[in-house]
């Protein structure tokens, strides 16, 4: 197959999609949410993913990771270590899932389980991937809880969801994510929900784990401060088709696409100096 | 007024707008257990009321030459007779003219108390909720069936005793399932918005309160009917429900059950009427929770 | 300039609610707002800014008397608001209007949009008869750009920017004098969030209105508002007109939430 043969050779490229739709099933017909996305993901670089609401910009990385809802299904192509992640059988992409590919959801609130300790969900996703046992887990959850830059003592490993902070709590939420040391994670609105303060202290952590642990990023966001802080390229959607696609700074500074312009156009000015 | 917007005016009129309901009524009629029970009860509502009319005995007319007739097609009782020689299936369907009535009857009156009592002490809050519920608890915890019990020894078997003994039990449950509701829809932003237009505290209750209970309250009603019919059926059985002549499932079922090992059908008939419709009250509550769904608030 | 034109004085305002720990833990005092003082002048957009926490939805909430406040006061045109009588409460709560954060969720989602902006006439303009209100409803609809073929429709059939306009009209109706915006964008998307603060400039200088903005956005913030004051943990930390506050932080505090806003100019 060609495309697997282009993985091999150009070794920096994560994920590779080609030709990817994405369609639900609905009492009114067929709805298309994704048409025809093309796009890749390298190590240890950010991919923005700018676009409003119904712009297919969650459904199309829900496809790849097997979390579309039942009545959704998907046609394409989605390299990943040499799977086509939209072909393979659910076993296969759910064994990837948690483990080389981490998945942040946007509310950290209703992600996490209420009556688990810290250190417990930290430490479940390792023992179920990697097999290990527990003390060999929560001695991992302390490493990843410092690439987080959260305390990492007694008190937040034994505390219950409830007690953090949202901010906190996405730390986490990233902690989590990172303990089978994944080579992709994929952010879908990590930092909406946060303050900014905290939101300037996640992105920070973002571009550590690129650029340190050169772990490959998917950024999705509604606000451009968002992507152009993190982001090396971007892609902007709208009604399922990806409209513009390029290195960061082009697009945000000499957009080619009219929607990429209108969208620029409704930022208020920049406070900064 | 303004000519153009007279025409709008009128024009908009004809566009009609999708609203809840009609979505729920959607959902309702894709649930085959719903409509399937929907149908049978209205078949069994329909022949309790209208079919005696066609039928040629009277629930009280006794027929000497057929005691204990066991089912047949031949003289007409088609469904047996009784110790009295009583058309069993005229007493059925008369049976269920009171049943059906005071389930319906008895769960309306208890969702007027229920509703107003539980409004107001959702909305308001505070001591006066503290209160209002404490009476709540502490009427709950009195044994009915003793209330019950005086009240037919003070007043006699009057049916409307029934009424007030079974509606007496019955509103506290709506009571504190609307006091519940009314608690998380007076969080909402367009209970608050309300406010800040000034609109005043009876009115709130009115306009936006109670229509957004509906859906929960009609759910509840359709479950709670059930158990008013058995409640009613149960006092029946302990002989305290309705007096002959007239009868009821609960009378019939009680007598049935005496005389179950000879005249089987005394007891199998009334049963089975019972338990359709209970079962069918049951899918279609169910139906019409799922198609209700709160999740749209 | 400043008696005559004042229309709000906060003195000490203060917000403090217990919250009870069960019976061995002794309860726990939040001081939601605290010592909360500042003016409203006619005719201006004054801007509050504050991170979760910092007090600004419960500073909202005790202008516009929906919940009581713990002390100080707070007086309109000079009356305490606390002592207004039945007469002018109401028309208090006429001249002083609300916008909220979720579009959907300030509608009552069994009520048509008609009726929905209707009501602040059902309330205040009683005499009037059914076909002056349906006018007066669909001028209201014009004026924030919904199209009146939306009378009879519901809110869930509507998008989350058309709902906003419908809560704006709705507050718009009787003409108030204040409007109070509490995060009216940050549900919405990037240009339907632009369309919304267009349309809210548009109405202000339309209608002579004085604009309290409540948001965590400061980009936002610096757009549109005159004056500026930042909430923490229920204090003020800082209060300046926009344009100073934005070029000559003082606290610390505003330092640190300027430099937290992510540029959208790439840095790189």
């Amino acid at each position: 197959m060609p495309l697997t043969q282009k993985n091999i050779k150009n070794n920096n490229l994560l994920l590779d999609i080609h030709n990817l739709n994405v369609f639900f099933n609905t009492p009114e017909g067929i709805s298309h949410v994704v048409k025809d996305a093309n796009f890749n993901i390298k190590k240890g670089a950010c991919l923005g993913v700018v676009g409003e609401s119904g712009s297919g910009k969650t459904q199309t990385f829900f496809s790849i990771t097997g979390l579309l809802a039942n009545n959704g299904y998907a046609e394409g192509e989605a390299f990943f270590k040499n799977t086509n992640l939209i072909t393979c059988d659910k076993e296969k992409r759910r064994g990837f899932l948690g483990k080389s590919i981490g998945f942040i959801f946007q509310d950290p609130m209703t992600s996490l389980t209420p009556h688990l300790k810290i250190g417990d969900q930290l430490a479940e996703i390792a023992i179920y991937h990697k097999k290990i046992n527990k003390n060999k887990a929560l001695e991992r959850a302390i490493e990843v809880m410092d690439i987080v830059k959260l305390p990492s003592n007694r008190d937040i490993i034994n505390s219950y969801p409830h007690e953090l902070s949202g901010g906190m709590k996405q730390r986490i939420m990233i902690a989590i994510s990172l303990m089978c040391e994944p080579d992709l994670i994929i952010a879908d609105e990590p930092t909406t929900a946060l303050d900014v303060t905290t939101q300037a202290e996640i992105l920070n952590i973002f571009n550590d784990l690129k650029n340190n642990l050169n772990i490959g990023l998917v950024l999705i966001s509604h606000n451009i401060g968002v992507i152009a802080e993190t982001s090396n390229e971007v892609l902007v959607m709208k009604n399922g088709q990806i409209l513009e696609n390029g290195e960061t700074p082009e697009v945000l500074t000499k957009p080619k696409n009219e929607y990429t312009k209108h969208l620029l156009s409704c930022i208020p000015p920049w406070i900064g100096n | 007024m303004n000519k153009n917007n007279a025409k709008i005016v009128e024009d908009y009129a004809n566009i009609k707008g999708r609203s809840l309901w009609v979505d729920a009524r959607r959902r309702l009629f894709q649930n085959k257990a719903a409509v399937v029970s929907l149908i049978l009860l209205f078949f069994i509502a329909f022949l309790s009321f209208f079919g005696p009319f066609f039928l040629k005995f009277s629930f009280s007319d006794t027929d000497w030459n057929s005691i204990y007739y066991p089912p047949s097609l031949n003289n007409g009782h088609f469904l047996g007779t009784d110790g009295n020689g009583r058309d069993l299936l005229v007493r059925i369907l008369y049976g269920g003219r009171l049943s059906l009535s005071i389930g319906v009857l008895a769960t309306l009156v208890s969702v007027f108390i229920g509703v107003i009592y539980g409004t107001i002490a959702g909305f308001f809050g505070g001591k006066l909720d503290i209160f209002m519920m404490r009476v709540v608890e502490i009427l709950y915890a009195m044994p009915y069936l003793i209330f019950v019990i005086i009240l037919m020894v003070v007043f006699g078997r009057n049916i409307y005793f029934l009424f007030i003994a079974i509606g007496a039990v019955e509103w506290l449950t709506m009571a504190r399932i609307v006091r519940g509701q009314t608690i998380s829809l007076k969080e909402k932003e367009f209970i608050e918005t309300s406010k800040a237009l000034g609109q005043s505290n009876f009115m709130i209750i009115w306009k936006h309160i109670i229509p957004n209970l509906a859906g929960p309250i009609i759910v509840y009603i359709t479950l709670m009917v059930p158990s008013v019919i058995i409640l009613e059926s149960f006092l029946s059985f302990l002989g305290l429900g309705v007096q002959e002549p007239l009868t009821s499932w609960g009378v019939l079922i009680s007598e049935g059950s005496r005389e179950m090992e000879t005249a089987w059908w005394l007891l199998i008939f009334p049963g089975l009427f019972m338990t359709i419709t209970l079962a069918s009250l049951n899918f279609i509550g169910d139906g019409l929770r799922d198609a209700i769904d709160p999740k749209e608030y | 300039m400043e008696n005559k034109d004042k229309i709000l004085q906060v003195d000490d305002l203060s917000l403090h609610f217990k919250i009870s720990r069960g019976l061995f833990k002794p309860p726990i005092l939040i001081r939601a707002v605290e010592n909360i003082s500042f003016s409203l002048f006619k005719g201006e957009t004054l801007g509050i800014v504050g991170e979760s926490g910092s007090g600004k939805s419960s500073l909202c909430r005790l202008i516009l008397k929906l919940i009581n406040k713990t002390s100080g006061s707070i007086s309109w045109f000079n009356k305490d608001i606390n002592i207004l009588n039945s007469a002018e409460l109401k028309k208090f709560r006429k001249s002083v209007q609300v916008i909220f954060q979720d579009p959907y969720g300030s509608l009552d989602p069994r009520m048509t949009i008609g009726k929905i902006i209707s009501e602040p006439l059902d309330i205040y303009r009683k005499n009037l008869k059914t076909r002056e209100k349906e006018e007066l409803v669909i001028n209201a609809m014009k004026d924030v750009g919904l199209s009146s073929e939306l009378f009879n429709r519901y809110p869930h059939e509507l998008s989350g920017g058309q709902c906003q306009r419908v809560g704006i009209a709705r507050s718009l109706i009787n003409k108030p004098s204040v409007l109070i915006c509490d995060e009216p964008v940050s549900a919405l998307d990037l240009s339907i969030q632009a369309q919304i603060l267009d349309l809210i400039k548009i109405l202000k200088d339309k209608y002579n209105l004085t604009i309290i903005f409540v948001s965590h956005d400061l980009t936002i913030i610096k757009s549109i508002c005159d004056r500026v004051i930042v909430l923490k943990d229920g204090n003020i930390v800082e209060s300046n007109s926009t344009i100073n506050l934005f070029k000559n932080p003082e606290s610390s505090y505003t330092k640190k939430l300027i430099s937290s806003v992510p540029s959208p100019i790439p840095l790189k």
